[in-house]
């Protein structure tokens, strides 16, 4: 086995630490051209990401293997044929998620000059961005990894910065929300550990490729084998990594933190907590464990997880979608919509087919677009009137017709509205159900497009065809006119251009679909080997 | 049972659910951040009790990594070490506690500075 690693794979996560650490300094002696260094950076990540991205694809095994670091005796393996040391395994599901990661944090990271001192003093924008940055660290380390103690301190460098942002505007409820978002997540982590020790202790190895192929040989073992002792430990790992990566992805009974952190939270935040946190740290890791390291795609475990799975699923999709029409703030509503929105990934995780996984990812890549475009336009509401309410949109369309539009955009696409991504990714899912049997799954995924247009349509009802409150037909005629000619100064540049950005985002990954889907093909069959 | 056969094991699973009991029984925060550390605590136990690497032939193994060691030297009775590898990640496991800890006490003493309290009941402006 060569070493084909790209050195990127260590140099995408060290500059992000690295440029955590010299944020505050460069804010403090050179803030002139603070506002150009920071996107600098994140630009210059977000290309490596795409050259590292190229390299995984065009790659003959479909991922990148990196040993950091060497061993004495110059050996990577050790006589029983297993691998020493951590190393930095790259597929094509994880050049992609790096890709997404550092694409939003690119754009977040020009967002949050003006809305983070908008939001706090802005003495503190060189601290934001060391969390911000710590947080893109240790996102973007999470999919680069291959092992499994390396991705559990990744995934704590990233959630900890994440309770420390929930809590950055320093207010009452942010305070209380990072809080239980801090408590929640700790034992979602801590269970998380537990599962690595068992893992460690059946297999022997940290090593997750290494780890997969001894798992298939405990678990294919023969009862007088003494192999055979090791199966429970398997079981019980794999039931407290589903349960830790659950609660980390915010599963319907383990949800509530989700829709009390990712409302309080700047929406910069929310939207990299909402769009890429629990993918990274949840159904990134939920997947690449269930299939990379226990291989359920191979029918060892028989279809025992597919049940529970659909169950938590569906109520998930459901639940979510009915308590987001019960909101009445903006940002609440549209956290419950992400809760709805990962029961739907769960969907095409629980079948274990390929279309359900190619479903899934499709979705993940719609999501964490759609979902940072919809926190990014309610945050440039709440910066430019304070409106946080859904009532008090009404008629924003007439005062922000920008920013409204792109959220416009965005909410057809979550609800599903045939150009857009998020009927594409609907339509996978509906499709790889019935493939696998499952016909009652279309119905569970059509009521829920129908409760995701009830409480998007509302909001984009009330921006764009509410009543004027006072005055005629010529007065409404004026109005609109009038904000039109002030179109211009709607928002601050920094805020418009990743908000556009992100609507053509939107657009585009609806309308080049097959571009998208050779890339996802190829991330499930490697996934699947 | 083979588990009932080690007390740390045992142990663990004990510290671990009193740790969980306090963490979400407990109104007080700074009491349910001590269950939070009892909880890591019990996961380090486990892994370092898993280190323990008795290799005889007579030894019961449950919980001893079987692919960790030269298996026929095992067999033969000549290896007996700790295995150094849960050692290592519960220093790493630790560091990441302590700031895990650290973050919560800061957040909990802004807490206590807007509301003079540190019951949880009492500071519910978070809606369901």
């Amino acid at each position: 086995m060569q070493s084909s690693g790209s050195h990127l794979q260590v140099l995408i996560p060290v500059s992000y630490i690295l440029s955590a650490f010299i944020s505050p300094l460069l804010y403090k002696w050179a803030r002139k051209c603070y506002n150009v260094l920071i996107p600098l950076i994140t630009g210059a990540i977000f290309i490596a990401s795409g050259v590292l991205f190229y390299k995984v694809l065009s790659s003959p095994v479909g991922f990148l293997e990196y040993f950091p670091g060497f061993s004495w005796s110059g050996e990577r393996f050790l006589a029983t044929g297993q691998p020493i040391g951590i190393v930095l395994r790259t597929d094509i599901f994880g050049a992609l998620l790096v890709l997404l990661i550092t694409g939003v944090g690119f754009l977040v990271s020009i967002y949050s000059f003006r809305y983070i001192a908008h939001e706090a003093s802005e003495e503190r924008i060189g601290y934001y961005y060391t969390l911000l940055f710590l947080m893109l660290a240790g996102m973007s380390g999470v999919p680069l990894t291959g092992d499994c103690f390396n991705f559990y301190v990744f995934l704590e460098v990233a959630s900890i910065s994440s309770y420390a942002l929930v809590a950055f505007p320093g207010k009452e409820q942010s305070l209380e929300a990072a809080f239980k978002y801090m408590l929640v997540g700790a034992i979602g982590s801590i269970l998380i550990v537990f599962a690595i020790g068992l893992l460690f202790s059946a297999t022997g190895t940290l090593n997750m490729a290494y780890a997969s192929q001894q798992v298939a040989k405990i678990v294919t073992s023969s009862p007088d084998s003494p192999l055979y002792n090791y199966r429970h430990l398997i079981f019980a790992s794999v039931g407290l990594f589903v349960i830790g990566f659950s609660i980390k992805s915010a599963f319907f009974p383990a949800h509530a933190w989700l829709a009390d952190a990712h409302p309080v939270a700047p929406s910069s935040i929310s939207a990299m907590l909402s769009g890429l946190m629990i993918k990274a740290t949840g159904v990134f890791l939920l997947i690449r464990f269930l299939f990379t390291v226990f291989g359920f795609h191979k029918g060892y475990y028989g279809q025992m997880l597919t049940p529970v799975f659909l169950v938590v699923a569906v109520a998930t999709v459901i639940g979510g979608s009915l308590f987001a029409i019960a909101q009445t703030n903006l940002k609440r509503m549209l956290a419950y919509s992400t809760i709805a929105q990962m029961g739907y990934i769960l969907i095409g995780i629980s079948l274990l087919t390929k279309a359900g996984l190619e479903g899934s990812i499709l979705h993940i890549v719609n999501h964490t677009i759609t979902k940072s475009l919809l926190f990014l336009s309610a945050g440039a509401i709440i910066y430019k009137t304070g409106v946080k309410d859904i009532k008090g949109m009404a008629r924003m369309g007439y005062r922000m017709p920008l920013t409204m539009s792109c959220f416009a955009i965005g909410a057809f696409s979550m609800v599903g509205l045939p150009p857009l991504s998020g009927f594409m990714s609907k339509w996978a899912l509906a499709e790889a159900s019935l493939e696998a049997n499952f016909p009652l799954l279309v119905v569970v995924l059509l009521a829920s497009s129908l409760l995701n247009a009830v409480y998007y349509f509302r909001v984009v009802g009330l921006a764009f065809f509410s009543p004027a409150q006072q005055g005629t037909g010529t007065n409404n005629s004026a109005q609109a006119h009038n904000s039109a000619s002030e179109s211009g100064s709607e928002l601050p540049l920094t805020m418009a251009i990743p908000i556009i950005v992100l609507a053509a985002g939107v657009i585009l990954v609806g309308l080049q679909l097959n571009p998208i889907m050779k890339v996802i093909k190829p991330a499930v069959a490697v996934l699947f080997r | 049972m083979m588990v009932l056969t080690r007390i740390d094991f045992i142990v663990s699973v004990c510290l671990f659910g009193i740790g969980l009991y306090a963490m979400v029984m407990e109104p007080n925060l700074i009491k349910k951040l001590i269950g939070l550390n009892i909880m890591e605590t019990s996961v380090y136990l486990f892994f370092i009790a898993m280190g323990d690497v008795r290799l005889g032939p007579s030894t019961e193994q449950w919980a001893i990594a079987p692919f960790a060691q030269n298996i026929d030297a095992a067999a033969s009775g000549k290896v007996a070490m700790v295995n150094p590898i849960p050692s290592a990640l519960i220093l790493t496991a630790i560091v990441v506690s302590v700031s895990v800890t650290a973050v919560a006490l800061s957040i909990a003493i802004k807490l206590y500075q807007h509301y003079g309290t540190l019951d949880l009941r009492k500071m519910a402006t978070l809606k369901g």
